[in-house]
């Protein structure tokens, strides 16, 4: 889909149709409900008025969504870190599985490792965790990630490797206890 | 195959950030109604957090003088329209049109309906004008349209824009909805006006979402009359027009377009308003209207589209016309 091809009353609402629920997952993953829904509210807006300016050979619609999203939620850097601290500071981390599958991993002492990824996260650089994020939550492509996020898919790769090495070192730290 | 150790460290990223699907459902519809505010409004100015107190203090200052000299109240129209009693003006055109009998409307024939006015687009920044008109070709069993043309000319640059435009989905089956009407809905409808509120609103719940029955009827007429107006009986004209007076809430002004005399009928809910537009000779449909209260006064300066006058919160007027044409008229 292009942004051209669409009216200009309809074109906003599909695209929110299409993309809000998977872009506010990935927004509320880092930021307070009220931020997250601004941040997701304002990208849409933000591309509806820029929707001229986007160009339909890149990496897709989501990539340039998620783009502007990781850019709104820049401005909320330390409202984000100071939450990755809180909630690394909780009794139990609140964990949320979504699939029932996977609640094998949760039972390996959930809370603990929680506590250690979320301080690992808020300990990592803003390009670091942008791009984890994007990576693990969002689960961007290498390519959708390098367009949203501005960077050459190379350094995607890099940043991405030094990212899950301090997130695995933490882990692991887990282990020593 | 991936050694799903391997991803461990993402699965721990996923499972602390994860969110549970009853709070996101309740923050997309939260996000949902943020944006569609900000569409409703101009665009909105946020201030850099790292710009030093004083600055933006100082470049708030001069912001708000300028703002202040530019935006100053731009003077009324000389002679502001008059207000008419609502249920007056009403029954005025229900006689003026009683002697107009529906068209009929041949297996072979559709209707094309042209609607010709200037839109205000605050979207773009600065906002602009556009000149629009809006072509439809209209199958008559349920007002489904057999083809569209769209063209828009941007106001403030030379550039003619001819667009075919996707086909709008309509709801339900024909007749079944004020939406898609059908000329045999259309005949059937009730004569007496409590009967005629009745079927209203019963005939644009589907679209009407939150809104209020009365703006949801209000609204649906946009909808309706394009094409329907042609078709209504006299009687059922009379009905309908009686039923509307009754919403709450509308105003009634004579204007003039296209050296007609008009009465504008509007509503407001949510700041939003809409305008329906009817001939005063002929009592019929002839347009719509919309804008919003508390919007830039930019459409003060005068239409550029000739015979098309906006007011300071019309923003949006188009005068439709609807013919009856041969099937193999429709363009391919």
């Amino acid at each position: 889909m292009t942004l051209h091809d669409v009216s200009r009353p309809v074109d906003v609402g599909q695209l929110f149709a299409e993309h809000a629920a998977h872009l506010l997952r990935y927004c509320r993953g880092r930021l307070d409900a009220e931020d997250a829904e601004d941040v997701v509210a304002q990208a849409f807006l933000v591309a509806h008025r820029r929707r001229d300016h986007y160009r339909p050979g890149g990496a897709g619609v989501r990539a340039w969504l998620f783009g502007i999203a990781t850019n709104l939620i820049r401005e909320h850097r330390r409202a984000e870190v100071r939450r990755l601290r809180a909630l690394a500071r909780l009794p139990a981390a609140r964990v949320w599985t979504a699939d029932h599958a996977e609640r094998a991993v949760e039972r390996l002492d959930g809370s603990a490792r929680g506590r250690r990824a979320l301080a690992a996260l808020a300990g990592l650089s803003r390009r670091q965790r942008d791009v984890l994020l994007l990576y693990a939550v969002a689960e961007l492509t290498y390519e959708e990630i390098a367009d949203a996020a501005g960077m050459p898919v190379g350094s995607v790769r890099s940043t991405l490797h030094r990212a899950r090495t301090k997130i695995r070192i933490a882990l692991e730290g887990d282990l020593n206890d | 195959m991936t050694d799903p150790s391997d991803r461990d460290d993402l699965i721990v990223v996923q499972q602390v950030l994860a969110v549970a699907p009853h709070e996101l459902e309740a923050s997309w519809s939260r996000a949902r109604a943020l944006l569609d505010a900000r569409l409703a409004s101009p665009a909105r100015r946020t201030a850099r957090r790292w710009v030093p107190a004083i600055t933006a203090a100082v470049v708030l200052v001069v912001a708000l003088g300028v703002a202040g000299y530019l935006r100053r109240p731009a003077p009324e129209p000389a002679g502001a329209p008059p207000v008419v009693d609502v249920a007056a003006a009403f029954d005025r055109l229900a006689t003026a049109a009683s002697e107009t009998l529906p068209v009929t409307i041949g297996a072979d024939q559709v209707l094309f309906v042209r609607s010709d006015g200037v839109m205000s687009d605050f979207e773009h920044d600065p906002p602009i004008k556009t000149h629009y008109r809006y072509d439809l070709w209209a199958d008559p069993q349920g007002m489904r349209p057999l083809r569209v043309r769209r063209y828009e000319q941007r106001l403030d640059v030379p550039v003619l824009d001819l667009r075919e435009h996707q086909l709008p989905p309509r709801p339900g089956r024909p007749g079944s909805d004020f939406a898609v009407a059908t000329p045999a809905m259309i005949a059937a409808l009730p004569t007496d006006p409590a009967a005629m509120w009745t079927a209203l609103t019963n005939g644009t719940a589907v679209s009407r979402g939150d809104w209020s029955v009365e703006q949801g009827v209000w609204d649906g007429m946009r909808e309706f009359l394009p094409t329907a107006d042609s078709l209504l009986p006299p009687a059922v004209r009379t009905a309908l027009y009686r039923a509307l007076a009754g919403i709450p809430g509308l105003t009634a002004t004579r204007i003039e377009i296209g050296s007609r005399a008009v009465v504008s009928f509007r509503r407001v809910e949510r700041k939003s308003l809409t305008e329906l537009l009817f001939d005063e000779q002929s009592g019929r449909y002839l347009g719509e209207g919309s804008g919003a209260l508390g919007l830039p006064l930019v459409t003060a300066a005068p239409s550029p589209v000739p015979n098309i006058p906006l007011e300071r919160t019309i923003t949006t007027r188009i005068v439709v016309t609807c013919t009856v044409v041969d099937r193999d008229q429709i363009p391919s």
